[in-house]
């Protein structure tokens, strides 16, 4: 028999080798499902990291679009390369992040009001990317946004016109995700947060920063959103104003709901079954929506902890069956 | 110069309308604790069945008026009932109950009615004229409904028993538990008054606005811009706030424009939210 530790090793290196050789023989429709799960996964967990710190984000896609905006804009303006636009997008969601949470946390702007404040900063930011049209193409957007490529001197250049090669950008972005977050989830930080979560008043009486740790919180998951929104923007070659909506927003809480907050896998869990199943389902566009709606509100009804809820919930009825 | 009085009527008609969405939000802010992100959908909702029985059925306006506000209240209290009730009404659970709704109702007014906008015919035609002004009499007969609602809300609020109930409810929920009133009751009739007033505030607008599944995210909008700048919770706040909100939108719609004066409103919530959170009739 191995042991657990050998048996989780062992597991992790099989669904790597999966993950990386299976994608190998899809063709590009199942790439392209691939890589949109992996954004997916990255904007559920990361919009999961600010859930726990007891503040939701409803503006999640406009910083989304802070990233996508700032890569679009350093590719096409400057012509930057994507290897420098993305940290910097991540950079600078995470800055516009760090500025108003900061400012809000310390005006004790918190719950329905973070809430409110964050819906209210996602519209403005809509409406002044698409007023500002000297800046950012106003509703057309920016076009044109270039692939990324790999050269290094003495190699062949590795060009991102193949979706494989997106694939295994995005799956080298979903991993470096899983490892921060599990790595904040499992150390000091990650238990500070859930004690902040719990009682703000009592973790001041204990002398920890309250509004530090929600703006730390904040800032790196707002840094992963605007990662995913430079990733996008250089995969889909565009960006426009018309993708950085509360809908958006919307589907990132159902994904981590649907797979239950309480751990990790939860919101991978979900987004990836989310993603596929109107894709699956064949629904129409326009009633997507509607199904989403069904999904999240009977998720918050019957499975108050998502999917990773109701195996346990399984396995206490089987106990006592 | 002499265009003003005529964009301060023109702000008094939307102000009106606003602070019919504001005083519903409000109501249910101040008594559930909740926000109802389908606030919008219910002014849809609204909007949608007097279409519906005016339209397609062929039933006089003024008798398709109040059935429509009456459907929105209905849904409102079972919404109440069987959806908020049962997570307890906490803040992340309503907040996205409420947003799923939204999805919902979207959705569903897409599927019943299609995405091309719908217009009821006005009920009134004629124009009222002076030398600055021209108000046509259905805008008139909007803003006198509006008035009537609001102090019909106010007088419930003072007056009645149902009132004081409510009013006892929001200062403390158990102590008003243990004097004997029906806790969950005045939760159930102010959501409903609260989805009520939006659909009336959709079916008087669906005269002279077009009428399609996503009306409803600006006015919600609108409305949370009011209750931050009234102060959540407080009625008077609603219909200053409301007011306010509808002469500023004019004077900016009239010498901006639409997007910009939407702007501002975003810029304006953000602003009062950091300067003076309780807003202008708050007490906190």
């Amino acid at each position: 028999m191995l042991s657990k530790r050998w048996k989780v090793i062992l597991a992790c290196f099989i669904l790597a080798l999966l993950l990386i050789l299976v994608p190998l023989l899809l063709n590009d429709r199942y790439l392209h499902l691939l890589i949109v799960i992996a954004c997916n996964i990255i904007l559920a967990l990361s919009i999961r990291l600010i859930f726990l710190a007891g503040e939701l984000n409803v503006g999640h896609a406009a910083f989304m679009g802070i990233g996508a905006y700032t890569s679009a804009l350093m590719a096409t303006r400057l012509g930057l390369s994507f290897w420098l636009c993305l940290p910097t997008a991540a950079i600078v969601a995470a800055l516009v992040a760090t500025v108003i949470g900061f400012l809000a946390l310390r005006a004790k702007i918190k719950g329905w009001y973070f809430a409110i404040l964050t819906l209210a900063f996602a519209e403005a930011f809509r409406l002044i990317v698409t007023l500002w049209k000297g800046l950012t193409g106003g509703a057309t957007g920016v076009l044109d946004v270039p692939a990324p490529y790999i050269h290094i001197p003495g190699l062949p250049v590795v060009d991102f016109g193949p979706k494989l090669n997106y694939y295994y950008l995005a799956l080298a972005l979903v991993s470096l995700t899983w490892v921060v977050m599990s790595r904040l989830e499992h150390s000091r930080f990650g238990l500070t947060l859930t004690a902040v979560r719990k009682s703000d008043v009592l973790s001041e009486s204990v002398a920890i920063n309250t509004i530090k740790y929600k703006v730390i919180a904040f800032a790196i998951g707002c840094a992963f959103a605007g990662i995913v929104g430079s990733f996008l923007a250089h995969y889909y070659y565009y960006v426009s104003p018309y993708e950085y909506t509360l809908h958006q927003t919307l589907y990132m809480l159902l994904y981590a709901l649907f797979g239950g907050i309480g751990s990790l896998a939860g919101p991978v869990f979900g987004a990836t079954i989310l993603t596929l199943l109107p894709e699956f389902l064949r629904i129409a566009r326009e009633y997507e929506p509607a199904v989403f709606g069904f999904i999240l509100i009977i998720t918050i009804w019957l499975l108050p902890d998502g999917l990773v809820g109701l195996r346990k919930y399984m396995n206490k009825v089987l106990v006592r069956v | 110069m002499e265009l003003v009085p005529q964009i301060i009527v023109n702000g008094l008609v939307s102000g009106v309308v606003y602070v019919l969405i504001a005083l519903g939000i409000t109501l249910a802010f101040s008594i559930l604790r909740v926000i109802n992100f389908a606030h919008g959908e219910f002014y849809m909702l609204g909007a949608y069945i007097a279409y519906y029985f005016s339209v397609e059925l062929g039933l006089n306006y003024w008798a398709a008026f109040p059935l429509a506000v009456l459907a929105g209240g209905l849904l409102g209290a079972a919404v109440d009932q069987v959806l908020l009730r049962r997570v307890g009404r906490e803040l992340l659970k309503t907040l996205i109950l409420t947003l799923g709704l939204m999805l919902i109702l979207q959705s569903a007014a897409t599927f019943f009615f299609g995405t091309q906008e719908k217009a009821i015919p006005s009920p009134i035609s004629g124009v009222l004229r002076s030398t600055y002004l021209t108000i046509p009499k259905e805008k008139l007969v909007i803003v006198l409904i509006c008035i009537a609602l609001i102090t019909g809300l106010l007088v419930l609020v003072r007056w009645t028993k149902m009132g004081r109930a409510m009013r006892a409810v929001t200062q403390d929920r158990d102590a008003a538990l243990i004097q004997g009133v029906n806790v969950e009751g005045v939760f159930a009739v102010a959501f409903a008054i609260s989805c009520g007033l939006a659909a009336a505030a959709g079916a008087l607008m669906a005269t002279v606005l077009p009428i399609g599944p996503f009306m409803g995210s600006v006015p919600l909008l609108k409305g949370l811009t009011i209750i931050i700048l009234g102060g959540m919770g407080s009625i008077p706040g609603a219909v200053v706030g409301g007011l306010i909100l509808g002469e500023t939108e004019s004077f900016i719609t009239f010498y901006a424009n639409p997007l910009a004066s939407q702007l501002v409103f975003f810029v304006l919530i953000i602003l009062i939210l950091f300067v003076r959170p309780r807003g202008l009739f708050g007490v906190e």
